[in-house]
Parts: C-alpha cells; structure tokens; sequence
C-alpha cells in the first residue's frame, strides 16, 4: 500500500507540471493581460500602461515567465495577485473554506439523498415511486441552476421570506455559526439538487443491476431475510459505483459552484477563478490551478485508498 | 469501476446476442412505452427545427420595439421577448442550436470517451497510463473554468461551443469504459477470441464493445442534457452564442429575472419545458435502449 | 416484503429531515427586517434663568435638563479662546453634553455661549457668582417626543463587483474610486449641485492670474485616521508618488501637468520641479505652462473620481518598487477621509466606520458597510427586505426599477450619466472610412425610441460628446435623428445595401443584463434593413481593451467615458494623445484637428473656450466622426428613504416613472456618492 501511495504520488508530478503549462499557456493565449485588465469594466479609456507593464514584467515573452514562475513555486512562492497586491495563497486561502463548506455540504446532501431515492425506485422498479423519483429527477438534471437558484430566491426569500438574500454571514456583524448555517442552508439545497439528480439515476441502475446477481439470488436462496439481502448484500455492492462517480465530482469540490456563487453572493473559489481570468490575473489564476488540483489529486488518492478498504475483491488482490 | 460478476453476464449475453437477432432488441424496445414516447418526443422537436421556417409564421430575428413581452395573442402564440420578437419562432429555430448542441457534443465525448477507455484497458501498460493521465489533467480542470477560457481563446460560435463542451466530457466516460473493460477483457470469448488469433482491432470492436454499450449509453444521455445546459451555462456568463441567434439556454437566461418570473411565465415557460422535455424524453430514451440491450432486463 | 414497505417510508423520514433542517434553520436565524424603534418619552425641562444686574451685562443662562432613564451624562466643556485681530478677545464657551445609554451615544447637546467682554473679564464662575438681585426665573416644561435609536446607524450599500484592489496607482476601476472617496480625502471634491469644484482638504484654492500657479490651503484640523496632522507635505508625496515610474501610475496623467512632472517621470530629476511646499498648510503647484483645467486633470480620467491624498508617513518608508504589493492597499488603508476603514473581506464585504476628528465633522452615519452582492435579483430581494439600503454600482433590471418606483419606501431618482455612451470606430481600417458609412449607422437606428423603450424614457440622443452645459447646444440633439431612408441611401452611395450589406462587427464585454441584449437585437435588426451586417461580439475588457489600444484591430467597441467638466480635457485625453497611440486610426489622417483642440484647451476665457468648441463640433467632430451613436442615460438610483443624502433634498416623485427628477453632476458618475459624506443620515 505504502509503496502504491509513493507511486501514486510521484505519478501526480508530471500531471501537475503538464496543467500548470496548459494553464499558462491558454491563459496567455486570450487577448489582454493584467494592465489592459485594469480598465473600469463600464469604460474603455485607457490607452498606456506600458511602464506598468515593464514594471510587472509583462514584458517577457509568455516561456521565459513560465519559467520565472515554475522557479518561484518550487522554492515556495506564489507570488502576488497582479491586481491586489496581495500574496496568490492569501487570496486563495481565504476562499477555500466557504467554497469547501458549500460545496460538501451539497455534495453529501446530494449524494445521501440521491443514494436513498435510487434505491428506493429500484427495490420498487415500475411502481408510482419509481416513475415519480425519476421524473423528479430528470426535472433536475434539465433545469439550469441559475433558474433554480432563482427560483428559490423568489420563493424562500422574497414571498416567505425564510433565509437571507445574500452572502455567507451577516455582513460587519461578528461571525456566527447559526447566521453562516442560516445563509448556507439556501445555496447548499440549490446546489445539491443538480447532482442528487444524476445519483439518483446512478444508484437505481446500480441497484438494479445488483439485485439480479448471483449473490443477491444466492443469499436469498439461503433464506435470509429480505432485509439482510439488501442491506448487506445489494445495498455495499451496488454503492462502489456510486463512490467512483462521487470521486469524479472531487474537483467540484474546491473549484466551487460558480453560478450558485454569483446567485447568491457567497464568496468562492469561483467566482475568484472567474475574476482571475477576466482580470488576466495570471498569478492566481496558476496559483488556485495548482491548488485545486493538487487538494484533488489528495482527495482522489484518498478516496482511492479508503475504496480499497471498503472493496473487498480489490483487497484480495492487493 | 470494480470488476464484478454482473458485468461478466452482461458481456457474455450480450456476446450471444447478435446470433439472437436485433429484432429482439427492438421488440424489448417496442414494449418500454416511455422509450417510445421519448422517442416521439425527440423526432417531433428535430422535425420541428429542421422545418423551422415551415412550422413558424416569424421571423425570429425579427425584432419589434413597439410589442416589448406581449402577451400570446393570435399573431403571436407565446407572445413576444423582451426585444419584441415572436417567442413561438425562437423556440422552435432554439431547438436547432439546442438539440445539435446537446446532440453533437455528446457524441463528441462519447465516442472519444469510448474509443480511449477501450483502447486504454485492452493495452495496458504505457498507453494506459498515458491515457489514465490524460483523463486526470481534463478531469482537474474544473469544467466551467475550462469552458471560460477555451471561450475566451477561440470565440463563441456555435461550432466552437459544441466542441469544446464535447472536448471537456469525454475523461468520465474514459474510466467509466475501462472499468468494464479490465473485467470484459479477462471474460474466456475474449481470452478464446485471442486464442483463435482474432486481431486486437476486432475483438476490441467485436467482442469488448458490445459489452460497454449499455453503461455508455446511459452517460451518454446524461451528457445530452449537461451539454443543452453547459450552453445556458455560458449564456448566463455572456459568453454563449452570438447575439440574436436563439437557443433555449440563453431564452431561459433572457427570462432570469424577478419581475419577468413573476409577471411574464410566457417568456420562461416553452424554453424551460422545451429544454425539460428534451432531456427527459432523451433520457427515456436512453432508459429504453438499455434495457433492451441488456439481456438480463426482466421485461422479456 | 416487510421491507419494502420500509424503504419508501426511508424516503419519507429523509425528506422530512430534510424539510426540518430547512425549516429550524429558517427559523432560527430569521432576522428582523423592518426594526421596531420603540418610541421613548423624554421629559425635557427647560430652565430659562433671567439674571438681571444693575448696569448693563445682562446674563442669560438656559438650562435644559432632560430626563432621560438610565443615561449616563458625560459632559466635556471645551473653552476655547480665539484670538482675532484687533483687540477683542472672543471666549467662546462650548459645553457638549452627550447623554450616554449603555450602549450607544444618544443625545448630543452642544450649547456654545459666546461671552463677548465689554466691561468685565466673564469666566464660568464669574457668572455664577455674580450677585443675585432680581432673578426672574421662567420655567417652562416641554415635552418632547423623542425616538430613541435601538442601535448605531449602520448604512449598508451594495456594489456589484469586488474592487480587485485599493491601489490609486493602479485601481482603474471606479469602484476602487468610489471606496476610496469614503476612507481618503481629495484636495478638492465635486460639488454636483453647484457644477463648480468644491473645498475638501483644500479649505481654499487660490489660481494665479495666468494659470500657472495653484495654490491649496489645507484645512488646518485635518488629520489622519491614526491622529497624525495632514501637512503639505502629503499633498507632495502624493504628487510624487503618483509620477513615480517606480510605483507604476497606470494613468501616469493625474498629475502630469505639473512642471518638471515629465523630467521626474523620466528618472532625469530626482523631484517634480512644480512642487513647492509654502508652509504646513500651504502648497503650491507650479504648472509647466498655463492651465486653467488643472482643478479638472485631478480626476483620474479613467475611474472620474478626484484622486486621493495618500498619508506620507504611513509609506514613505515602503520602498516604491514594493509599494504595489504592499498590504497597505488591502488591508490597512488608513486616509483622512470622513470614514475609517476597519475591514475588507473581497468578495465579501468592507466595513468603515466614522471617523471622529474628521474636518467637516464627524458623519453622522457610524457604519458604512459595503456589500458585494453580484446578481441583480438577490439585490432586488436584498433592497425590498431593507438587507441593504441602496445600491452604488451595478442597478437592477428596468422593469425592477418601475417596481421601486410605485414603492413608498424608496426614493427613485436619476442622476445624470456623466457618460458618453458611444460607438467608437477604428478608422484605420480601410473598409470603415467612409464617413457615409458611420453617419448611416449612426441614424440607421431608432435611438430615440430605444432610450424609450429602454431606458424608460431617462436617455436622450446627443449630437456631440462636448456635454458640459456651456459647450452643449441644444439642437444638436436631432443632427442625428433616425432616418432610415437617408441611411439607406448613404450605404448606396457607399456601395452597399440590404442585399449586399457590409460586415461591422463590434466589441462589447460579455453582456449579463437581458435588457442590453435585447436592445442590440433591436439595433441588429434595424441596422440590417439598411445594409448594415451588424456583429457583436461579447469579449472581456481586457480582450477589448488590447483589440482596441493594442493590437487595433477592434472594427468598433461599445465605447463610454466621463464627461468631465471641460471639452478640452474630455478630448484630449480621450483621443490617445497622452497614451501615445492613438486608437481611432485619425492621428494621422487628421493632424490638424489635434492642433486645433489644443489650442481650444488652451483658451483661457470660459466663454470664448465654449465658442470654440461649438464650432469645433459642428465643422470637425461632425465630420471625422470619431465616436457615433452618442447617447446618455441617466442613472437610476433606488435608495430606501431612510437613508438621506443632503444633497438630494425630499426626492419627489411625480407619477410617470420618466419624469423622475434628474440630478446634476459635476466632474463624473456617482460624484453624489463622494460628495460631504459626513452630512449623510439614517432616519431612525
């Protein structure tokens, strides 16, 4: 195991380098950069700029900053955001963890429930619930967030006015955890409705494929009772597929939920990312490319590990 | 995707199935009546946009200052957009964009996701891992974020957005076939297909494909409706198809606003069920094909 | 079968768990939107104590003793004696009585007692121990209602976009602007009702006859928010800092005018020549050649707000070449301004707070919280619940605007754009030099009713981008108006029509707001039937700003500035000469137009200045066609009518939504938003 890791590890440099190079590369592929960036968005005066330009070294052809920046990196440093003058992992730091608050608690609420539905419309395939939940579901995947999000402020905000239209706390009051969890709890539902979709349908195709298996045929024939055969039986087995497709979603994990963020002004990672590419902030936009992808390259290890835990038959084989 | 038995029943079915005929297939079909609907549904919106201009009395560029979100009256059955234009018209030459959106870019990153998941688990070795790593540097690249600057670098027609959502969604479905591809490939008509000294092409083509169909068909149709909202996705962002030309992700987008939510249902409903009823009828579809194609469906 | 029945009722304690967590979390934290203010009953007993000596002083002494519960009554006598040329000695007397509730500050009372001498040296004992002869006391008891404030006044205003940061030398953006406004203080503000340039931290300004040499007097209490004295010597710091290549001014014109500014820039002077410190309050600045505009060059063109005076101890020690990144511009802004800055979370929030020795007074506001709220409708949501009380950049949909405007509560008003909004062409490219061409464009669309339908009738058609009011005739307004048939021909003419229409394609940053996609669907359209093929294509500003001052191959870009308060300024920063290239492509064609608009600038008489530029229009502009399609609309602003603004008055509101009241500006948008903050109010 050990020496899978290291590999595992090891493997992840090459990866890292080749985004890094794409990253910068298309970044510097798009017209613009920082200075012509710094117009005010409604205007378009401001001609110049060029001894800005040399002073921020964007003078240098696109390579030989790469290579500036790789060099700075690997010694730890990543730099200023172009237009904050802050450091890139400030900026970035402060982001991650409302992103990652958002963004897990809908990826748990979407996948418990998705989970559940699935299986329930599979153990009763064909039935009232089954057509119900899918139905349901495909209303879902087919809607665009944004409408959702919409929807919801009207409803839960404007006519019943239950949660707060905006942002992560109340502004410029001291931070609380019962005013974070009241304006989380909008946005995460939103969020969690566009995948808990795709889950539902994953955990009832799983489910259903399971239930006609041998095992699942075999332990009945043992005569267990209907509920150990599918809780312990059916229901392990058909959720491995359910994790594969809940590691893929990693990235979403620390890349944010840009629409939702912007619908509901909660401050993270994408919105940052967009702003980073809007601005030409190359800096940060490098710097939150190797972030997310190094926090996933983690979480996919992770998971990897803890899936040969959980999956017996890989186990076996070591 | 672990290797299990089921999916070694799968293959070694669906490898006797063509001796079976595809009748069978198509009479498993025929009896899953929500795959027939589906199906309706989708020749009836592709006949309706590819005779737009039969089906429509508007042009739906055609803008009209002085009728802003009419209501529907007789000239205009679904009233008129906030630019005055015929909303009926717009919704039906939107389904040409949409559905060859939804459409082209799923079969973009199908087939791509297909051809290298199988080619990545039969060879093995360095072209595996080549591929494996492909599929991770997509994968990290959170998918809004790539759409921006794949955007920002080549411009937003429709062509350009077609491909680069097909471009960005093949990874998944990459894993997902060589998943099933490590088991088919130990599976004994594989190990005999190559012992009789079939070629690496046919028994790829032959006896390993079939035995993926079903799972990518069920992905595939779930790309269809991402790919119909990666396009509104990037009209909400202003950096969907160019102006005036209509698809149902930036009709919706036009609608997203209180006041028009509130007072003008005729501007977001038909684009909203257009778009609803596509995925839903293409994902029936979808539903259909698989249990037909699946030999241990219990509907036969 | 037991468990089948089991799992859908799974389905349904999760929903319902689902539902309850939604619910308690609904409940828990629903905050109050509309604020009871419980109305307290204040006793106030005025004593009115006539004290009558034989001879002529006559001592009046009021007393007013309030009753107020629970109140704890600081009181801080300040004696301030004033010295006044001539041999009067003024004592003035000023006793504030602050009537403290736990909690927050209540009731200032602040009597001032002027005592002028005339026979006998007064003191404040002095009065009381005047011997009593006849004392005629009158009590009167009044009373009065008074609203007793529940919390601080917290103002809470929205902005759609973060500020990508603080820097004045890099912050282009008029958001940055705009923040800075309310934590710094300029030399002089604008003052948009009277249309001149108002005193800020310059109490006075005096200009030399020929207009060379302005002179500032600082006001003399002025101080930093860390209690440091503003000397002159900021004001020169600014001035050098601002030139310095080394902290890398991206609008490198602010100051330009200064003499020696350009031999400071190059590196060949080691100081800006013009600048000559007279005392701690005094500065001079010495202009290179005579300028009358310079008041007007202080704005910085690109986010049209005055710059800021930056606080020389605060960074003279950074090095300039580390200045740029130093966290002095994210999270220490320290100014002299009416507001301290206490924090700043981007995406989030910035949260100032009153300043109390500002010079005009401390604000009446004591918490300005600045919202990042980027969707129009959470804001719309955001205002109708009271979450914010008004919104400074980035409004809402039109037909959102109409809502505000039936609602009570809130006050709707425009405010002049103080933007061209423009097409501007690149006449470089040979395709579009033919002036038929633009003319055609720019009457081949129904501006007039587009502003209608909207801009709800607050827009109006210019046919000259010289607004100021004493350049602006009025009838330019129709030299453009829609006439579709002689566009037609024009594009005949010009070898093109419907059949064989020419290809224009536009720049413009990707466009969210679903009323501007329409109205350029609306212009597609009426473009196309005179043989214009008209293109838009959506790229960010960055992309847009490199097509047109870079690489110049934007055909035509959605174009708008500031109006400025001088046609001479407006042009000559506008037509790139002091960027260098010049990005419309008539530098060279035209070179005599740029000598003429220099010696326009250069008139000193405001009059003849005005002349000039009135035929400038009609012989020049008209015919070169730099910019087409030239339109303003007004501003609208929703403010929540508890929020006050001295400067608006009762905002009246007439019945139609197009006759709202348009108010002036002075020197650019929003100069409402920078103007005597401190004289801001929240009604309670």
């Amino acid at each position: 195991m050990q020496q899978y890791i290291i590999r595992r590890l090891l493997v992840s440099i090459p990866v890292l380098l080749v985004i890094s190079m794409m990253t910068y590369g298309f970044a510097n592929l798009v017209p613009g950069d920082p200075v012509s960036a710094m117009a005010d968005p409604e205007l378009m005066t401001g001609a110049g700029g060029d001894a800005l330009r040399e002073r921020l070294g964007l003078n240098q052809p696109v390579h030989i900053r790469y290579v500036i920046w790789l060099r700075e990196v690997l010694t730890g440093n990543f730099g200023y955001s172009y237009h904050s003058g802050e450091p890139v992992l400030k900026v970035i730091g402060r982001a991650v963890l409302p992103t990652v608050e958002l963004t897990s608690v809908a990826l748990v609420m979407s996948v418990v429930l998705g989970t559940v539905f699935g299986v329930v419309a599979a153990l009763r395939q064909y039935s009232l619930y089954d057509y119900a939940l899918s139905v349901a579901a495909l209303f879902g995947v087919s809607i665009p967030t944004f409408f959702f999000a919409l929807l919801a402020l009207y409803l839960f905000v404007a006519v019943w006015g239950l949660f707060p239209s905006h942002g992560m706390s109340q502004a410029g009051a001291e931070f609380s955890l019962v005013s974070n969890l009241h304006h989380l709890a909008l946005p995460a539902v939103v969020l969690s409705l566009d995948s808990m979709a795709g889950n539902t349908r994953y955990a009832r195709t799983a489910m259903l494929e399971v239930m006609q298996s041998d095992y699942v045929r075999t332990a009945r024939a043992k005569g267990l009772p209907e509920f150990a055969v599918i809780g312990r039986h059916a229901f392990q087995n058909a959720l491995l597929p359910l994790i594969t497709v809940t590691t893929l979603r990693l990235p979403f994990l620390f890349s944010g939920a840009l629409i939702i963020e912007f619908m509901f002004a909660w401050p993270g990672m994408g919105r940052l990312s967009v702003e980073a590419i809007y601005l030409r902030d190359y800096t940060l936009l490098m710097g939150l490319t190797m972030i997310i992808t190094a926090l996933v390259l983690g979480a996919n290890l992770l998971a990897d590990v803890l899936y040969a835990y959980a999956d017996p038959r890989i186990r076996v084989r070591g | 995707m672990a290797a299990s038995g089921a999916a070694g029943d799968v293959a070694a079915e669906v490898e006797q199935a063509p001796r079976r005929g595809r009748r069978r297939v198509w009479r498993r079909f025929r009896r899953h009546r929500l795959a027939l609907l589906g199906t309706a549904i989708l020749v009836v919106f592709t006949f309706m946009a590819a005779f737009a201009p039969l089906v429509t009395w508007h042009d739906p560029n055609d803008t009209d200052i002085d009728a802003l979100r009419t209501p529907p009256s007789w000239s205009h059955v679904m009233g008129t957009d906030e630019a005055g234009r015929d909303q009926y018209a717009r919704v039906v030459y939107a389904g040409r964009i949409s559905i060859a959106v939804g459409l082209v870019a799923a079969a973009i990153s199908t087939i791509i996701g297909t051809f290298l998941g199988i080619v990545s688990a039969y060879a093995g070795g360095w072209l595996d891992n080549l591929i494996q790593r492909a599929v991770e540097i997509v994968m990290m690249f959170p998918t809004l974020f790539a759409l921006i600057l794949l955007v920002a670098v080549i411009g937003a027609s429709v062509w350009n957005i077609i491909f680069i959502i097909g471009i960005l969604g093949w990874p998944g479905k990459t894993r997902l076939v060589r998943g099933q591809v490590l088991s088919l490939k130990e599976m004994d008509f594989v190990i005999g297909a190559r012992a009789v000294g079939a070629g690496h092409w046919r028994i790829m083509l032959i006896h390993i494909l079939p035995g993926v169909v079903p799972y990518v068909i069920v992905a595939a149709t779930l790309t269809i409706a991402g790919a119909i909202l990666s396009e509104a996705s990037l009209s909400f962002l202003g950096l969907g198809v160019r102006l005036p030309t209509a698809t149902w992700g930036n009709m919706m987008n036009a609608a997203q606003s209180l006041n028009v939510l509130k007072n003008q249902p005729w501007l977001w409903l038909p684009p909203g069920i257009a778009i609803s009823t596509t995925v839903i009828a293409v994902n029936f579809l979808g539903d259909g094909l698989r249990d037909a194609l699946d030999p241990r469906s219990t509907i036969d | 079968m037991n468990t089948f029945w089991k799992a859908p009722r799974m389905v349904l304690v999760c929903i319902m768990a689902v539902v309850a967590a939604f619910l308690f979390l609904a409940a828990c934290g629903t905050r109050e939107v509309v604020k009871e203010v419980p109305v307290e009953v204040v006793v106030e007993k005025e004593v009115v104590k006539t004290v009558e000596v034989p001879g002529e002083t006559v001592v009046v002494e009021k007393e007013v003793v309030k009753e107020v519960p629970v109140e704890v009554v600081v009181e801080k006598e300040v004696v301030r004696t004033v010295e006044v040329p001539g041999e009067t000695v003024v004592v003035e007397k000023e006793v504030v009585k602050t009537v403290e509730v736990p909690g927050e500050t209540v009731v200032v009372e602040k009597e001032v007692v002027k005592e002028v001498p005339v026979e006998v040296v007064v003191e404040k004992e002095v009065v009381k121990e005047v011997p009593v002869e006849v004392v005629v006391e009158k009590e009167v008891v009044k009373t009065v209602e008074v609203e007793r404030p529940t919390e601080e006044k917290v103002l809470r205003v929205r902005m759609a976009n973060m500020p990508p940061g603080f820097n004045p030398h890099t912050g282009g953006s008029g958001a940055v602007t705009i923040t800075l406004g309310w934590t710094f203080s300029r030399l002089v503000q604008p003052g948009p009702a009277t249309g001149t340039w108002a005193p800020d931290l310059a109490a006075g300004w005096e200009v030399n006859e020929d207009a060379t040499e302005y002179t500032f007097y600082l006001q003399k209490h002025a101080k930093w928010h860390d209690g440091t004295p503003v000397t002159a010597n900021d004001v020169a710091f600014t001035v050098r800092s601002l030139l310095n290549p080394q902290s890398a001014e991206w609008m490198v014109n602010t100051y330009a005018s200064v003499k020696g500014a350009k031999a400071f820039q190059e590196g060949t002077a080691t100081d800006v020549e013009g600048i000559q410190i007279v005392d701690d309050h005094t500065i001079k600045l010495i202009m290179e050649r005579p300028n009358v505009t310079f008041l007007d060059e202080l704005v910085v063109v690109a986010a049209l707000s005055p710059a800021p005076i930056l606080p020389e101890h605060a960074l003279k020690d950074i090095p300039d070449d580390q200045l740029f990144e130093h966290d002095f511009w994210s999270q220490g802004l320290m100014g002299s301004g009416p507001f301290k800055f206490v924090s700043w979370v981007p995406q989030q929030a910035m949260v100032l707070e009153a300043f109390d020795d500002f010079y005009f007074g401390r604000p009446n506001i004591d918490r300005l919280i600045l919202e990042i709220i980027p969707s129009a409708d959470a804001t719309q949501i955001a205002l109708q619940r009271g979450e914010v009380d008004t919104t400074v950049r980035g409004g809402v949909s039109l037909a959102a605007n109409k809502e505000f405007f039936q609602d009570p509560r809130f006050d709707v008003y425009g405010t002049q754009a103080g933007l061209i909004s423009s097409y501007a062409w690149n006449q470089r490219i040979e395709r579009l030099r033919d002036p038929r061409i633009r003319e055609a464009f720019w009457i081949g669309v129904d501006w007039a009713k587009i502003c209608d339908r909207f801009y709800g009738g607050l827009c109006n058609v210019k046919g000259s981008p010289l607004f100021q009011s004493f350049v602006y005739k009025p009838e330019w307004d129709t030299r453009f108006a829609y006439n579709p048939s002689r566009a037609t021909s024009l594009m005949e003419a010009a070898g093109y029509s419907v059949s064989n229409p020419i290809d224009i394609t536009m720049i413009t940053r990707p466009i969210t707001n679903p009323d501007y996609r329409a109205e350029l669907a609306v212009q597609q359209d009426m473009l196309g039937d005179v043989g214009i093929n008209f293109i838009v294509k959506e790229q960010d500003t960055a992309a847009g700003q490199s097509a047109w001052y870079d690489t110049y191959d934007a055909e035509i870009i959605s174009w708008a500035a500031g109006q400025g308060s001088e046609p001479g300024v407006f042009l000559l920063s506008n037509l790139g000469l002091t960027g260098g290239e010049n990005a419309f492509g008539i530098h060279h064609q035209y070179p005599d137009f740029y000598t003429a608009m220099e010696e326009g600038a250069a008139i000193v008489d405001r009059g003849e200045r005005a002349k000039f530029f009135q035929d400038f229009t009609e012989t020049w502009l008209w015919d070169i066609l730099p910019w087409t399609s030239i339109r303003e609309a007004a501003r609208v602003k929703i403010q929540n009518n508890r929020f006050r603004m001295p400067i608006l008055g009762d905002v009246p509101k007439p019945s139609r939504y197009g006759d709202m009241p348009i108010y002036p500006i002075h020197a650019g948008r929003d100069d409402n938003w920078i103007y005597h903050m401190e004289q801001w109010d929240i009604r309670q």
